[in-house]
């Protein structure tokens, strides 16, 4: 078993080496297809993490009925706090709201109506699993059922145009990654295909000579492997140099806080054997009898 | 060895080979003979498994061929030496390569593949140029590797399928003896061809198809 595994192992090496340019062809298709795969990734991760930061600042605003006292508005600030869906909340008594309105409107109100009728209330910032339009309505829904709520209220408008967009680009960007993976395996496995083509004979004689399906598959599929680390490695080799082109020729004039994903390399090293795996299967299966 | 009782192996409906009943004894060397299409190559293929018996039974060293699932085929195909008239060498691997494939199918151990290959080699005239590429070699030295391949794993059964189509008249006359030799392990073999004049001064058993069917036994 042993001697025949590490003829195998062997096979594999002596095979890439007899046929270097069909390799390297194979292995720069899985480069290519994984550098455009790595962008959308990268488009996608971005687009996600500025749609994050844009929703962290989605927030519902309640204000209380005037009549209430501070210990009851406080009360009642906490009974919402611990609503599904609220992560925390700002409470909002007379003093502050008379702050706030300085800051919005550079006018003291006490000193324009002589007191200060600002009702007390509370800002919620919304759990990260709910920052979406459909789940602040609810919120705000069940926020308006209390009794002393006076108003609840959300930028329904804004954040409803933003989740749709947000979506839509969302669903786009995935639709073309699933489609981008489909054609780079089409092209893998076509690539793997022909430089199995060329072994078509050597693989009915060592049929004939009583070899298994699995004894000659497995020789492709660790040239595959081997083909699918190397292409990793170009990929990621033309990821840095565009990282490096980006930063000296437009950090200089426009800095963009692009995220980088963490696990990139370790994506790239799983998807180039994914692919290469796949194209190795459906490259040589069809050489080999059902 | 070989037991052909009523088989029937087709292509099509009238293509194969109909009702054939045969036996050939272990060491024993037949001939197939018969025009082009008579189905010489279609009793070779049925022996190795490549087409199915439709009808009737064959067996090898007492193993129903018919029998042997599809997932065994290749462990019932190790049994067999098999000799093509195109010797389906594998071009890129040295004779020595060649000749050592069957066994490294089969696990062999390295220095029992060396020794093996050493010894077919040399029986079969090849120690010259044991590592040599097929490209580097005339057609009966290329036939050559070919039978030592076969012999390597000392099989039960030889078929030879048209081995000296492409040989001149002396090379086809060792390859000849090279088969006759094989007999001598105990193996069984089978060789299909066309060229009468060639088998003729042997005085071996033959077996003559036509149409699919046995004219001569």
């Amino acid at each position: 078993m042993i001697t025949k595994l590490l003829f195998l192992l062997s096979e594999s090496f002596r095979g890439l080496f007899r046929a270097k340019l069909p390799a390297a062809i194979s292995s720069i298709t899985i480069g290519i297809a994984l550098v455009i795969f790595s962008l959308a990734y990268f488009s996608y991760v971005n687009l996600l993490g500025y749609s994050y930061k844009f929703k962290s600042k989605y927030r519902i605003e309640v204000f209380f009925h005037n009549d209430l006292n501070t210990e009851e508005a406080r009360d009642l600030f906490n009974t919402i706090l611990i609503l599904d869906g609220i992560e925390q909340g700002d409470f909002i008594d007379k003093k502050k709201a008379s702050v706030l309105f300085k800051s919005y409107f550079h006018e003291d109100i006490n000193e324009i109506i002589g007191e200060n009728p600002l009702p007390m209330g509370g800002r919620y910032d919304i759990a990260l699993d709910n920052r979406n339009s459909n789940q602040m309505h609810r919120i705000v829904r069940e926020i308006r059922h209390l009794e002393g709520v006076d108003v609840a209220s959300y930028q329904q408008g804004i954040i409803s145009r933003v989740d749709s967009i947000v979506e839509n680009i969302l669903g786009i960007s995935m639709a073309m990654g699933i489609a981008i993976f489909i054609i780079s395996v089409i092209l893998v496995s076509n690539t793997i295909r022909l430089i199995i083509h060329a072994k078509q004979e050597t693989i009915e004689t060592m049929h004939l000579l009583g070899a298994t399906n699995s004894f000659i598959r497995f020789p492709f599929v660790v040239e595959g492997i081997i083909q699918g680390i190397l292409g990793a490695g170009i990929s990621l080799l033309i990821l840095f140099l565009m990282r490096s082109l980006q930063t000296y020729l437009l950090d200089p004039l426009i800095k963009l806080p692009l995220v980088e994903p963490a696990n990139l390399i370790a994506y790239n090293f799983i998807f180039g054997l994914l692919l290469a795996l796949i194209g190795s299967f459906r490259g040589i299966s069809k050489y080999l009898p059902k | 060895m070989i037991k052909f009782e009523n088989v029937t192996a087709t292509y099509t409906e009238n293509v194969g080979i109909f009702n054939l009943s045969f036996h050939i004894q272990k060491g024993e060397l037949v001939f197939l003979m018969g025009p082009t299409g008579a189905g010489k190559s279609t009793v070779l293929k049925t022996i190795y498994r490549d087409i199915p018996i439709s009808d009737g039974t064959l067996f090898i060293n007492g193993e129903d061929v018919g029998k042997v699932r599809r997932r065994h085929v290749p462990r019932f195909r190790r049994k067999i030496g098999m000799v093509f008239q195109d010797y389906r060498l594998i071009p890129d691997r040295t004779v020595f390569e060649n000749i050592a494939l069957p066994l490294q199918i089969e696990g062999v151990s390295k220095k029992e593949i060396k020794d093996k290959v050493h010894d077919i080699g040399e029986k079969v005239g090849l120690k010259k140029s044991i590592n040599n590429y097929p490209s580097q070699l005339s057609g009966g030295e290329k036939q050559r590797v070919s039978i030592a391949r076969a012999l390597v794993k000392k099989p039960l059964v030889i078929l030879a399928d048209e081995p000296t189509g492409n040989l001149d008249p002396n090379v086809s006359d060792e390859i000849l003896d090279l088969l006759e030799i094989a007999t001598d392990s105990g193996a069984a073999v089978l060789m299909s061809t066309h060229n009468f004049p060639l088998i003729q001064p042997r005085k071996k058993r033959f077996i003559e198809l036509n149409e699919g069917r046995l004219v001569v036994q």
